[in-house]
């Protein structure tokens, strides 16, 4: 059952999407991975661990040949982060940010070289947008903050568009018959 | 840096969770014969595991049969010799 | 005119102008010298940043000679740097500060390395290194090594110790004294007799010129303690051999590692004398003073650091001083990300070590074989390091040069090896033998932690591909070793990440096992050795279903009685003393057995043990001390939804002004009614009484029937009902807050029935 948001989500040369939302999330934007594979190679930056490969594996019907478009790079610190997007090659492949600001909720990095990072990333998604469209993702911190507040704003104000996922209300479930 | 992939056993855990409907919709003795089936695949997660299948559901299933058949072994001895004592 | 001089080198660091060095020289005096020592921080950009950079610390105030060089980084290859030479190492971090303020963008190397490291590094030396200087005035003109870490047997240094420690531990009382004791000496200083305290230990510190003054709280009490009555009285110790430093005092801290919380106290060093504190010296109780020494000498770490701080910063120290002496870079920040791989790719690599499931249940005659430092081994054999390329994952080795990781490691598992061998030849009372089971204490942790330093992500010269390698190799080595032993007829009982219990009719000796070692090395080209022939070994299935086997809960009897013990309450930290003893005592009581029928006759005696010991429980003599349950406090008090026992006992404990970090232990009672629990370290003592018995109970019953019940089974061949009613195995229900379970009366009746022998 695709949800509204993975029926909204279209990538575009010449812009990135910014997807905010808790970590539920994830499988539904492992499944856009998949499905984007369904037709040419996909790129993904695992920026917090994120990348199940078995939901992927899934949701792409375990069949080799999507899964073997799809190539991840995995980042732990927010300077690997950095690093990996530096090194990514603008190509007409669409690409995957996977939990980008995980690492930069570290705060043994102090909040200006954080900043400092994030806007040298950004920059490159801008370089990388030129040839192919991207999705980013972010989650809120287990902890809020005004370090995460001002972050997330440096990332809102360079993307094109941004897609706030609420979290579920914990409403009693309704008893499902179907 | 840490695991990105959950383990087999918790990868066991979601599949044997996404029966939970089936299983409901049993009767109870059927349930526990279900269980059993789940109980067999738990001894070769090592396997499993090391099998990296894209589909790991395939492979439980696959050692569903293995201790199935394993059994049907024993009981196919048991009763040859059964059978050999009794002439 | 020069002078040589020979001794074993104690202390650097860094005074005004250059460093300083102690050395306990061969005459019995304690020598001070200097020498001139500049430490190299390099910067890689673009020209023209690295151009700014230059005039930016030419301007500077404190001197620097700048050049422009190549030099290697482990994941770039050679890259264009400046180097900026520190003529003046004191100010190396004040320098580096202010670069890194004016010039974030740049990449930094060499940028945080210590600089007892860095001149380990220099000269071939560690501390208590055996050195011969040449001297000139009381600089030193040359400093050559006259030992080396890796020798087993080094001319030890004629350490002077002198020990202090208060009456009592401060936690739980109030010391009334210090006690100061050095060779003969013993006496005790009253405390609240302050001026008389400061001079009679001053003068002793004095007059004795210890070059140790080792500690019971040191850290946490005593030394905080004594300098804050300095300050008072206005009088100084002498606890520096060096007066003209300051001691050194580092405060205490909370981190998070490996998704551990860990918490590293406040601290008290000095400079020209050490001070070590046996209660916040990591893994003193494993390997005490020796082995203290010992990972000083091999990791190259001051002393007083050696013994407060980490094996992986252990290990990180020796990759330091590896890549200094090679002329690697040492990245300040690790930036190396991982190279792209495919989701399939991903689904084959992500993986740890095989841990298989075991035959569950008793078994008889089984062997135990494990390779030796697998994971470092594999490292050092097939060249697994972060800048050496892998072909395939075909136990071969990498080709070309050896990496940093192997080169680093190839030296210490030697050392392991051949103390290992050594100790195999000492009798069982030679002297020698606990030294050298300290320095192989202090190898195992090296060793065991290489491995997960080599993923981790702050690791400078770690690799998530090569610990990805070291895992594959690891699968494929044990594999291989099941085949072997398949191949040879022996049943495959357990296999856990590097080690195999095999049994095979007829194999009950070393010696019959020898075929099979000797196999599995050919096939996988790494060393493995017989652990030892278990009697007999138990496999536990899973608490909460007992046809679901876990991999890592079982006990056993090796051939010369010893037991080993793994995952069950007697190995838990958490468990409390008189329920692990009662385990571990039935277990010895069934070890007894040599065979089948003897562990019949052994049985009903266990039984008859725990019955008491479960009597005594519910008589309230057993001492209090021997129930109290030792966890660690894992969050902030504020992050609880609903407080755990611990949680409540540290509540307690702050309610009485003692202050708890998250990652530190914490003992407490079980007790009747709410809270449920009494901590231990709150100043009035709990009393006895209130001791929740109930819950005791259902904790000894379910660590008596975790050993018992599977030996009940066996001795009666299969399901035997009798048995099964004296410990019923059922699914366990947890125990829930306060929460207790009625004792099965007619149970303990039947105990009675069988062990007279009745029906």
């Amino acid at each position: 059952m695709k949800t509204s948001m993975e029926t909204n989500i279209e990538l575009r040369t010449g812009s990135w999407l910014l997807v905010v939302g808790p970590r539920a999330i994830c499988p539904t934007l492992l499944a856009l991975t998949a499905r984007l594979a369904e037709v040419g190679p996909v790129r993904v930056l695992d920026g917090g661990n994120r990348f199940n490969a078995y939901t992927v594996a899934r949701a792409a019907r375990g069949r080799s040949d999507i899964l073997n478009r799809i190539t991840v790079s995995r980042a732990f610190t927010c300077y690997q982060v950095f690093s990996l997007l530096e090194s990514t090659q603008a190509i007409q492949f669409p690409f995957v940010v996977l939990d980008l600001l995980s690492t930069f909720y570290d705060e043994s990095v102090q909040i200006w070289e954080r900043k400092r990072l994030l806007r040298a990333c950004i920059s490159h998604l801008e370089r990388l947008e030129q040839a192919a469209g991207g999705v980013v993702s972010i989650h809120p911190p287990a902890v809020p903050s005004q370090a995460a507040v001002e972050l997330l704003g440096l990332l809102q104000a360079s993307a094109v568009d941004t897609f706030f996922v609420q979290p579920v209300a914990a409403a009693p479930e309704p008893m499902r018959l179907f | 840096m840490g695991r990105t992939l959950p383990s087999a056993t918790q990868v066991f855990m979601q599949e044997e969770a996404a029966f939970a409907r089936f299983r409901r919709a049993l009767r109870r003795t059927d349930q526990l014969a279900l269980d059993d089936l789940f109980v067999s695949a738990r001894q070769h997660l090592a396997a499993a595991q090391y099998a990296s299948h894209a589909l790991p559901f395939e492979v439980f299933l696959l050692a569903m049969l293995l201790e199935e058949h394993k059994e049907v072994l024993r009981l196919k001895e048991r009763v040859e010799d059964i059978l050999s004592r009794q002439k | 005119m020069t002078e040589t001089i020979s001794g074993w080198l104690f202390d650097i660091y860094p005074n005004e102008t250059n460093l300083t060095l102690w050395l306990i020289g061969e005459d019995g005096k304690r020598h001070r010298f200097v020498q001139d020592f500049a430490a190299t921080i390099y910067a890689a950009g673009s020209s023209a940043r690295l151009r700014a950079l230059w005039r930016w610390l030419k301007a500077q105030a404190v001197p620097v000679h700048l050049s422009r060089l190549e030099r290697k980084d482990v994941f770039q290859g050679m890259v264009a740097v400046l180097a900026a030479e520190v003529l003046q190492p004191v100010k190396l971090d004040e320098i580096f500060r202010s670069m890194v303020a004016a010039f974030p963008d740049l990449t930094y190397y060499d940028a945080d390395i210590s600089l007892p490291l860095r001149y380990a590094a220099a000269f071939g030396v560690f501390p208590l290194a055996r050195c011969r200087l040449e001297v000139r005035d009381e600089t030193v003109v040359s400093m050559t090594a006259l030992d080396s870490p890796w020798d087993l047997e080094p001319v030890p240094a004629p350490l002077r110790i002198l020990s202090l420690e208060p009456d009592c531990d401060p936690a739980h009382g109030e010391p009334r004294a210090i006690i100061v004791s050095y060779e003969r000496v013993r006496y005790s200083l009253p405390l609240e007799k302050r001026v008389p305290l400061l001079i009679n230990l001053g003068a002793d510190l004095r007059r004795y010129d210890q070059d140790l003054i080792l500690t019971s709280w040191g850290d946490t009490w005593l030394m905080p303690l004594l300098m804050e009555l300095c300050k008072e009285s206005g009088s100084m110790l002498p606890l520096n051999r060096d007066e003209s430093q300051s001691v050194v005092e580092r405060k205490e801290h909370t981190y998070f590692s490996y998704g551990q919380i860990v918490y590293r106290g406040r601290q008290v060093q000095l400079r020209g004398r050490w001070h070590l504190d046996r209660h916040n010296a990591m893994l003193w109780s494993d390997y005490g003073m020796e082995g203290v020494l010992e990972m000083a000498r091999v990791t190259c770490q001051p002393v007083q650091d050696a013994a407060r701080l980490s094996p992986g910063t252990g290990i990180s120290s020796m990759q330091f001083v590896t890549a200094l002496k090679k002329g690697i870079l040492i990245p300040w920040h690790k930036h190396q990300a991982e190279t792209p791989k495919t989701a399939m790719d991903l689904l084959r690599a992500d993986m740890g070590g095989m841990v298989y499931q075991p035959t569950v249940g008793l078994h008889w005659d089984v062997g135990g074989i494990d390779f030796v430092s697998m994971y470092p081994g594999i490292m050092v054999r097939f060249n697994i390091s972060p800048e050496v390329p892998r072909a395939g994952t075909d136990l071969e080795p990498a080709p070309g040069e050896p990496g940093i990781v192997p080169i680093t490691l190839a030296p210490l598992l030697n050392k392991r090896l051949a103390l290992k061998s050594a100790l195999l030849t000492l009798h069982r009372w030679d002297c020698r033998r606990p030294g050298y089971q300290a320095l192989a204490s202090a190898h195992k942790w090296l060793l065991v932690t290489c491995f997960g330093y080599l993923g981790y992500k702050n690791a400078r010269f770690g690799r998530i591909e090569a610990h990805e390698a070291v895992t594959a190799y690891g699968r494929e080595a044990l594999l291989r070793a099941k085949e072997a032993a398949e191949d040879l007829d022996y049943e495959i009982l357990h296999m856990y990440v590097d080690g195999l219990w095999v049994h095979k009719e007829g194999c009950k000796t070393p010696a019959d096992f020898e075929a099979l070692l000797a196999d599995i090395t050919e096939r996988t080209g790494l060393p493995i050795s017989l652990d030892g022939v278990y009697r007999w070994v138990v496999f536990l299935p899973s608490r909460l279903d007992e046809r679901v086997p876990v991999p890592n809960r079982y006990f056993g009897v090796f051939q010369d009685g010893s037991i080993k013990v793994r995952g069950i309450e007697a190995r838990r930290r958490d468990t409390a003393p008189f329920i692990a003893e009662t385990q571990m005592a039935i277990m010895e009581i069934l070890a007894k057995a040599e065979d089948a029928e003897h562990l019949k006759e052994v049985y009903p005696q266990a039984l008859a043990f725990a019955h008491r010991e479960m009597q005594a429980l519910r008589a309230g003599s057993v001492p209090v001390e021997k129930l109290l349950v030792s966890q660690k406090l894992s969050r902030e008090l504020g992050e609880y939804s609903s407080p755990s026992p611990v949680a409540r006992a540290v509540r307690q404990l702050e309610e009485a002004g003692k202050a708890v970090r998250p990652g530190q232990r914490v003992r407490f009672l079980y007790t009747r009614g709410r809270p449920g629990v009494r901590a231990w370290d709150a100043p009035e003592q709990p009393d006895p009484r209130c001791v929740d018995v109930k819950r005791y109970q259902t904790l000894l019953k379910r660590a008596v029937e975790t050993v018992l019940a599977p030996i009940g089974q066996s001795v009666d061949g299969g399901k035997d009902d009798e048995c099964r009613y004296l410990f019923p195995v059922k699914i366990a229900e947890p125990l829930g807050e306060g929460g207790t379970q009625r004792l099965d009366f007619l149970s303990i009746s039947k105990v009675n029935n069988f062990v007279n022998g009745g029906g």
